[in-house]
């Protein structure tokens, strides 16, 4: 493997803090995009720093590109100049004192390589990210989206082995927030880097990632393409962290080639079933995705499993609608519908969905 | 609405005249000075003589130089140790972090004339602590001489060390760390990154702590006072207090002088200010993460900390205990071996010490709320009214910043010798003189927490139906209580510690602490001098360690 994280470990204590991140292991091919996911205080902007080398975690490895960068038991900590590291910082951290042109090549200037060599990677760089003409600029004199973009110039141009990308977009307004996203895309596919990105907002990692790593109080929660994630979550954190979900409580009926779970005043719910141990008797919590449920207001055959409900609150969100339905006084359930169906506030509607959309978590 | 608008007018008229007349009439008088002929109170002719009169005569240039000198030593040593210090606290893992800034309050109990003090007696020629036991080797005086141009600028830099390092330290920990953090990914290395990112972001205000400092050392009375005065050493603030105390007073000379030194010190207020506003051209994107990365100093880390030990010692535990020790001893002998207590009994026994006891606490507490309430109302005039041109009186009430002490009470004496009110003579015209002196820092105390009161926290109580006197009353008077008795505290602790502007304007009867112990050491009675500076240092330190009781909870 190109990237191998392995079993990395560390603690952080304070005068109200504790807490710890461990066993943190993943890898990561040549070329490929991975996101760090949580929440905030979760341990991704840790783990992304002990990769830089900005931070010294306290057990495992890190080995990047066949070199050892840092091994607890072997006490090798390369210094993070020495690490062939590029990272683009949540602030961008673009030296106010520093042009764009000599922010871009710092890198290369520091290590009085002649301008000759540099020149054309810097201005290709540049060009890449649509830069020129703002060689000459100080970085209090572009805006937002154009500091970013000098950021990714500088991290690019120096030709490291790895990428990071600490949550690259947070500091910009929602609207440039997609096609900042959408450059970021096309650099990697351009430029073929390898790049860990860190961020809290599930939509961007969805959008931007090969593989994302879900970490949540400093442990790995699932590790996997974003359609396995979010169709096949491991647990219930990884459902509801990405993408929404409804839930509701029940208990196992009977178990046979699929369970059968009692819901909301005994209605039975066919779920199936997972690598989870279930018995008669247990408590379970099942989920469903808004976009599995078929709406409507008449009993619909080929589904397994039927709820009934009230509408209870009506969202319009332009190319759709989001309703709120009350199944019961305890569960209540999110539903897109079309534009086209209009339903009222107290219509009763029946709400459809299959066995193999429903998710279900001890 | 309309009566209530016409009162506001009204006190507004008031207060900007009252102010006025505080600010502008010693200043007006230090100008008439200047450029007429005559007593203060007697209108002369127009003259420049007393600037080719200043400008010939050899005691005011080589007082200038005598400033100059100290105010460079003073920068030196305070930049250095200033920057070393903040250094080590916002961006290294230096131990006792706690400690260190805990003592930049340090100033607060033990102003700068005391360090002067515990300093004359450690090091005084012949007989100082360190000089005596050595004199056989080194005769005739023994090896360390305080009473020089030089070591009054170090020691005068020893106590400005927490001012610069306050300033720093503010721009040090806004920096965002993942500047340093680029750099270091850039493949530069520690040092490397100190010198094309580091420095060059601290580079404006590095600059401005450094011009502050100067304008505190040319500011500074007490020091100059204490270890010059002895060998007739002076500086252009003691030269103009010698002059007008102990010989005839010289109107036009004096304010000649004052003059100058008001133009200058205005003008390196303004290069300061110019300079901390160019370092906002740094300012950038910072984001909302404030993790800091410190480095680790390794096996340097004690070796720091032990430079800082060093510091302490030398700027608080060795002269403040020689304060303590001499104050016990009956005569200024540290071979002396017999303790006393009967220093302190001089003071309770001689009606003049006691009285300035009684003057310095009663009087400042008294100037101390009055200033605070002038404070209220300026704040509530400039930043609660719409009151045309109330931005003036925010601008008049700031003037007396640039101002030294010494020359607000020079212009005050010239102001209030001719009127025939009772002012002249009296503690009225002390009063008044650290009113004036400290009304720009009682005005900023409480203008900074009345801003920090978010006016939406009023406004929802006006939409709730409240009128405006119940709003302040219910509303603002509460949140405020605290921030303002934290205000008067630091007021009262910054005018208690003044020396300058008190000795200037004090007469018979209105002695105060600072004063006394200025003169008894100017007597040569040293261990009087010790046991009123003990005294004076711990009262400051009741009120101080009260005071950091309130700031903590507060700031919690």
């Amino acid at each position: 493997m190109y990237l191998e994280i392995v079993d990395l470990g560390k603690t952080f204590k304070s005068k109200d803090k504790y807490w710890e991140m461990e066993n943190v292991s993943f890898s990561l091919e040549k070329g490929k995009f991975l996101t760090l996911l949580g929440p905030s205080g979760c341990g991704k902007s840790t783990t992304l720093r002990c990769i830089a080398g900005l931070e010294t975690p306290e057990q495992g490895s890190i080995i990047l590109n066949g070199r050892e960068l840092f091994c607890q038991a072997k006490k090798i900590e390369v210094p993070p100049q020495n690490r062939k590291i590029s990272m683009v910082f949540q602030s961008y951290a673009l030296w106010p004192h520093m042009n764009v042109m000599q922010n871009v090549s710092y890198g290369y200037r520091i290590k009085r390589i002649p301008e000759k060599q540099w020149k054309d990677k810097v201005l290709e760089a540049i060009e890449i990210l649509g830069l020129e003409g703002l060689e000459n600029r100080y970085p209090a004199e572009l805006s937002g989206g154009q500091q970013q973009r000098v950021a990714l110039a500088r991290a690019v141009c120096s030709e490291n082995d790895l990428l990071l990308l600490d949550e690259p977009l947070s500091n910009l307004d929602a609207k440039l927030r997609e096609s900042a996203r959408l450059e970021i895309i096309r650099l990697q596919k351009q430029m073929g880097s390898t790049i860990i990105c860190v961020t809290h907002n599930q939509e961007e990692a969805l959008a931007m990632s090969d593989e994302i790593v879900i970490i949540d109080k400093g442990i790995i929660q699932q590790i996997g393409s974003p359609k396995e994630i979010y169709t096949n979550p491991n647990n219930e954190f990884v459902a509801d962290f990405i993408g929404s979900i409804n839930s509701m409580d029940g208990i196992i009926d009977s178990v046979g080639d699929n369970l059968i779970v009692k819901c909301c005043d005994n209605i039975p719910i066919t779920v199936k079933k997972n690598n989870q141990q279930f018995s008669k008797g247990d408590r379970v919590r099942l989920m469903i995705r808004p976009e599995d449920l078929v709406i409507s207001s008449s009993l619909q055959p080929n589904y397994e499993n039927v709820l009934q409900g009230k509408v209870e609150i009506i969202q319009y969100l332009g190319e759709k609608n989001s309703c709120m339905i009350r199944i019961n006084n305890q569960v209540k359930f999110m539903v897109s519908t079309n534009k086209r169906e209009s339903y009222q506030i107290n219509d009763n509607i029946w709400l459809h969905f299959q066995t193999d959309d429903v998710k279900s978590f001890k | 609405m309309k009566s209530r608008s016409r009162w506001m007018y009204l006190i507004f008229i008031i207060t900007l005249i009252f102010v006025s007349y505080l600010v502008f009439g010693p200043i007006s008088m230090v100008v008439k000075g200047s450029f007429f002929t005559g007593s203060p109170w007697d209108v002369g002719n127009f003259t420049l003589q007393h600037f080719a009169d200043v400008f010939t005569e050899g005691k005011y240039i080589k007082a200038f130089y005598n400033t100059l000198e100290i105010g460079f030593i003073a920068v030196l040593i305070a930049g250095i140790l200033g920057f070393a210090f903040s250094w080590l606290v916002s961006r290294s893992d230096v131990p006792c972090k706690a400690l260190i800034r805990t003592a930049n309050y340090v100033p607060l109990v033990f102003p700068t004339f005391l360090g002067a003090i515990g300093w004359g007696l450690l090091a005084r020629p012949r007989v100082g602590l360190f000089n005596v036991f050595l004199v056989d080797y080194f005769p005739p005086n023994g090896p360390f001489n305080i009473y020089s141009v030089k070591m009054i600028g170090v020691i005068l830099g020893l106590y400005l060390v927490p001012v610069a390092y306050t300033l720093l330290t503010a721009t040090m920990t806004n920096m965002d760390s993942s500047m340093e953090d680029s750099a270091r990914i850039s493949g530069a290395s520690t040092i490397t990154m100190i010198r094309t990112v580091t420095f060059p972001l601290m580079k404006p205000a590095v600059l401005a702590s450094l011009i502050y400092v100067f304008i505190m050392a040319v500011e500074n009375f007490g020091v100059a006072m204490i270890l010059g005065r002895p060998v007739r050493i002076n500086v252009l603030l003691t030269q103009l207090y010698v002059e007008q105390v102990y010989s005839t007073p010289t109107f036009g000379g004096g304010s000649v002088i004052a003059l100058l030194l008001l133009l200058s010190l205005t003008a390196m207020s303004s290069l300061y200010y110019k300079t901390t506003q160019a370092s906002y051209k740094y300012v950038t994107v910072t984001g909302k993460s404030t993790r800091r990365t410190l480095v680790h100093l390794g096996k340097f880390r004690y070796v720091a900390f032990s430079v800082w030990v060093v510091y302490f010692l030398m700027c608080i535990v060795l002269p403040f205990g020689a304060i303590v020790y001499m104050s016990f001893l009956p005569y200024p002998d540290i071979r002396a071996a017999q303790y006393t207590l009967s220093n302190y009994g001089t003071v309770f026994n001689m009606p003049t010490l006691l009285r300035a006891v009684y003057n310095s606490f009663a009087g400042v507490s008294f100037t101390a709320v009055i200033a605070l309430i002038f404070a209220v109302i300026i704040t509530l005039l400039v930043h609660k009214t719409r009151i045309p041109f109330r931005k003036s009186l925010d601008f008049i009430a700031s003037i007396p910043i640039s101002i030294p002490g010494i020359i607000m009470g020079m212009g005050l004496l010239f102001f209030w010798v001719g009127k025939n009110v009772g002012v002249y003579g009296s503690i009225w015209i002390v009063i008044i003189c650290l009113f004036t002196h400290y009304l720009p820092l009682s005005v900023r105390t409480v203008s900074n927490s009345m801003l920090q009161v978010s006016s939406e926290l009023e406004e929802a109580s006006l939409v709730l139906g409240a009128g405006e006197g119940q709003t302040m009353f219910y509303i603002l008077a509460p949140l405020l209580r605290k921030s303002l008795v934290v205000g008067f505290l630091l007021i009262w602790l910054y005018m208690f510690r003044q020396m300058g502007a008190v000795a200037m304007v004090y007469s018979f009867g209105s002695e105060m602490l600072p004063v006394a112990v200025m003169q008894q050491w100017d007597a040569g009675k040293y261990n009087l001098t010790a046991a009123l500076a003990t005294i004076q240092a711990t009262i400051a330190m009741v009120i101080v360690s009260i005071y950091l009781r309130l700031t903590r909870k507060y700031g919690d």
